[in-house]
């Protein structure tokens, strides 16, 4: 009965598409087997159906008849992109011609490219270091309780730091570098 | 294709969905791997799976049939030189109509022919006291074959003035037979909004229809009122 029937236009396009869990889908088709109705909305949704296939049928027929050789002959001259990964393995030959030496190499260059980062980094960090801080040439010890450090400084003069090995604050001493 | 409650079982392309949407999109998995394993010719077969939902999506986005041609093709070079990023998982029907829907729209915006005869895009609700008239004109009038071809001609004018979005919804739903899913994916938007959408653009169609109807009919008295 159309007075009792509360079932969206929404709610019927996605129970024709079959969309939906089975419960739901269950439930209306109790619904619409007692209403008139969701029955003639149906039979519009479907003559709409039937109309597209007419459509459908007349699309086939424009359709170029050599349309999929000459997506071919375009496609061979292309070549389908493939992922790094893919392309790597691509390269490599049968299985039974690869040798250690192969394998050997391949574990290099992984190697060098998960470390060569962290490297690199070092020796970033390397050369800071001498570009901005004194060369440390020698620690020597000068008595049980102090130690020398001897060391160019970024000036160019040769320093010589005393260094308390407990509590002494120490005191350094600077010497013109030897030419 | 869909199991669907009632009949008219929308055509689902010649080859591609015969056995249903799980067994074709197995095989289409089946001949993308074999492609990407360095077997060109497999695509062929692919191309013509998909070539008829791809050029229909296409005709009834452009209207033109020689770009409709263009850019299905031109759909079909992209999906073979994107190939090694189809993610098996999802369906190659969705993934090559989203690539000609894609396509389409933006060939569409670069004509900027688009919005000279649309309708617009509010939603309109549907006339429920003409629940009925489609379905009933197209069995009770003796002439039923004639009124279909005039109701295809106007589906097809029907289908010039709806936006671009309700038409591909429309085309991929009911002549491609997609999933809600699937629309989902081609489209690229939420599940609720493929509802929403298929809905309305249904909604607008099935207006259009009846207007043509009534219009049809005051023109020739004989024909019974709606």
């Amino acid at each position: 009965m159309i007075s009792t029937c509360h079932v969206s236009g929404q709610e019927l396009s996605r129970y024709r598409d079959r969309e939906g869990s089975s419960a739901q889908l269950a439930e209306l088709d109790e619904h619409v087997a007692g209403c008139e109705r969701c029955k003639l909305r149906l039979a519009d949704a479907a003559s709409l159906s039937r109309l597209f296939s007419d459509q459908f049928q007349q699309i086939e027929q424009e359709l170029p008849r050599d349309f999929a050789a000459s997506v071919m002959s375009r496609v061979r001259a292309a070549q389908p992109r493939r992922s790094w990964l893919e392309s790597l393995v691509a390269l490599l030959p049968p299985r039974r011609e690869l040798t250690f030496g192969m394998i050997g190499l391949a574990v290099a260059a992984s190697l060098a490219i998960v470390f060569a980062p962290s490297l690199r980094s070092q020796d970033d960090r390397l050369l800071e270091t001498t570009e901005n801080e004194a060369q440390i040439h020698s620690i020597e010890v000068t008595s049980p309780d102090r130690s020398a450090v001897v060391f160019d400084s970024a000036e160019g003069n040769t320093v010589i730091w005393m260094v308390p090995s407990e509590g002494d604050g120490g005191g350094g001493q600077t010497v013109p570098s030897e030419p | 294709m869909t199991a669907r409650p009632s009949d008219a079982s929308p055509a689902g392309g010649p080859d591609a969905r015969t056995s249903g949407p799980e067994a074709g999109d197995e095989r289409d998995r089946q001949l993308v791997a074999r492609v990407l394993g360095g077997e060109r010719e497999a695509f062929r077969e692919l191309v013509e799976r998909h070539q008829t939902r791809v050029f229909g999506l296409a005709k009834s986005l452009l209207r033109n049939h020689a770009d409709a041609a263009d850019i299905a093709q031109e759909a079909f070079v992209r999906a073979y030189g994107n190939l090694g990023r189809y993610r098996a998982e999802g369906s190659f029907t969705a993934w090559i109509a989203k690539i000609t829907n894609n396509l389409s729209i933006d060939f569409l915006r670069r004509q900027k022919t688009q919005a000279s005869a649309e309708l617009t895009d509010n939603l309109i609700e549907p006339d429920e006291g003409h629940a009925g008239t489609l379905a009933s004109q197209l069995v009770a009038d003796p002439q039923t074959a004639t009124l279909r071809r005039e109701l295809g001609a106007e589906l097809e004018n029907g289908l010039r003035r709806l936006p671009a979005k309700h038409r591909s919804i429309l085309i991929l739903r009911e002549i491609d037979g997609l999933s809600y899913q699937e629309l989902s994916e081609a489209l690229e938007i939420p599940i609720g909004t493929v509802m929403s959408r298929l809905f309305h653009a249904r909604v607008k169609m099935q207006e259009m229809l009846r207007e043509y109807l009534e219009g049809s009919q005051s023109a020739a008295p004989g024909k019974p009122k709606l």
